[in-house]
């Protein structure tokens, strides 16, 4: 259960580079059927955005079911804001999403990205998130271990800082489902 | 919230995450009537021995220590789990322990009477009724029944029972393998041999006939100055030293280096 939702949570955070090359190679909906010619090309490029856009949101659903955590006020000593730690590795996979060639490329190269995200495990963020109106923070607790979390809530201020239900995606990786 | 940790075994052994949210254990409603740690005494059904200001002690853990954060530690891998030393459930505060021994692993076959055929069931691990050992973290307190079922959660905790009393001193040395001489009798003996008699009535507890006799002979072969009489196949004790030898002797404590045939007492020992 575990593994398969840590793949979808893989596929999500790499599938943007898919999108990106069908757009560059001007490949639109119309190629699959006739009929859906009388769409205007952005309409393609919309429905492939929306593709992940539709899983991220299945998977933070299915993350009501994984197993709970939960960190008091006073377990967490340090915030680091991880919003923009991602942006570095997602211009890299847009770059080379743009300079592929060809499909075979494509496939070889999501491949080998989609081995290396889920092996890397903290790699899961997944820039989708944001639109949900997640960010993301590393927060080292009180015994000086670092976690990183994927939650709703803007942290700033330590005292307080309490969440109630955090679900495990890996030993490392958090998301909190606290409303 | 609670949650449920596996201590592994081994010495790199660490505590991992098994389940959250499930009550394990229940608080027993009879800790409010402690007795302080005493070996003679024997506890009523409703009575728990315990040890205040815990977490001061040279055998507390760093985990009970500590600031307990769930999201600290590892979910438990498969192949972890028969390697389970101890659980540790925490709940509201308070840690409550259970030993986990091969008594507790349970995978029996089942024989289903509607299809007479055979399986085996999944192998379990039996929850006790109640808990080894329970600490309260506000009180700083930590409640047990039995002190060798949590011997080896908190290591160093087993030198609070490792003396004997006057009278299993007395006992001891009333065995038919000992004959007093000398004036000497349990009165003279010190702390550190009684600490060792504790040990070693326990040993020898174990021991059947024929065992006892080839201990004695190992003792021989090792301590020529301990006296021994053939007829009554008794030591002759007359002095501390004499009662250490025999104690070490019992123990097992001597050995012979493989290379140079040297006769040696371990000073300490640990299981391998």
């Amino acid at each position: 259960m575990n593994f398969l939702f840590r793949l979808l949570l893989t596929f999500n955070a790499t599938s943007l580079i898919i999108v990106i090359y069908l757009v560059k190679e001007h490949f639109l909906l119309s190629n699959l059927s006739p009929k859906l010619n009388v769409f205007p090309d952005y309409i393609s490029y919309i429905v492939y955005f929306l593709i992940p856009v539709l899983l991220t949101f299945i998977s933070l659903f299915i993350a009501n079911a994984l197993d709970n955590d939960s960190m008091k006020s006073g377990d967490i000593k340090e915030v680091e804001q991880a919003n923009n730690a991602f942006l570095p590795s997602y211009l890299g996979y847009f770059f080379v999403a743009l300079g592929i060639p060809y499909f075979d490329t494509l496939i070889f190269i999501f491949a080998i990205l989609f081995v290396f995200t889920f092996l890397s495990q903290t790699l899961y963020f997944n820039p989708l998130f944001l639109i949900f109106g997640y960010h993301f923070y590393y927060l080292t607790t009180d015994n000086n271990i670092k976690i990183f979390i994927i939650t709703k809530k803007q942290l700033k201020n330590l005292n307080g800082m309490s969440f109630d239900k955090l679900k495990r995606i890996n030993n490392f990786t958090f998301i909190d489902k606290e409303k | 919230m609670n949650n449920l940790l596996a201590k592994t075994k081994g010495r790199i052994g660490r505590f991992l995450k098994v389940i959250s949210d499930e009550l394990i254990f229940d608080l027993p409603t009879d800790l409010d009537n402690p007795i302080e740690y005493n070996t003679d005494y024997k506890l009523e059904d409703d009575e728990w021995f315990a040890i205040k200001e815990f977490s001061k002690k040279e055998y507390c853990i760093d985990f009970l220590a500590n600031r307990f954060i769930s999201t600290e530690y590892d979910i438990i891998p498969q192949n972890q789990y028969n390697n389970i030393n101890y659980l540790c459930s925490y709940q509201e505060d308070i840690y409550y322990f259970q030993k986990v021994n091969n008594r507790h692993y349970v995978s029996k076959k089942l024989l289903h009477l509607n299809r007479l055929t055979i399986t085996e069931s999944e192998p379990i691990i039996v929850i006790n009724e109640f808990a080894d050992a329970i600490y309260v973290k506000s009180e700083d307190t930590l409640y047990f029944k039995k002190l060798t079922s949590i011997s080896t959660i908190f290591k160093g905790i087993d030198t609070l029972y490792k003396e004997a009393t006057q009278e299993d001193t007395e006992d001891f040395l009333n065995n038919d393998f000992i004959n007093l001489g000398g004036n000497y009798d349990a009165t003279k003996v010190k702390k550190a041999n009684r600490k060792r008699i504790a040990m070693a009535m326990e040993t020898i507890s174990h021991f059947n006939r024929e065992e006892k006799s080839s201990i004695f002979e190992y003792i021989r072969g090792y301590c020529e100055d301990l006296e021994f009489d053939e007829n009554d196949s008794n030591f002759t004790i007359e002095a501390e030293d004499d009662l250490k030898k025999l104690l070490f002797g019992i123990e097992q404590r001597y050995y012979t280096t493989p290379l140079g045939n040297e006769k040696r007492l371990a000073n300490s020992i640990t299981t391998i």
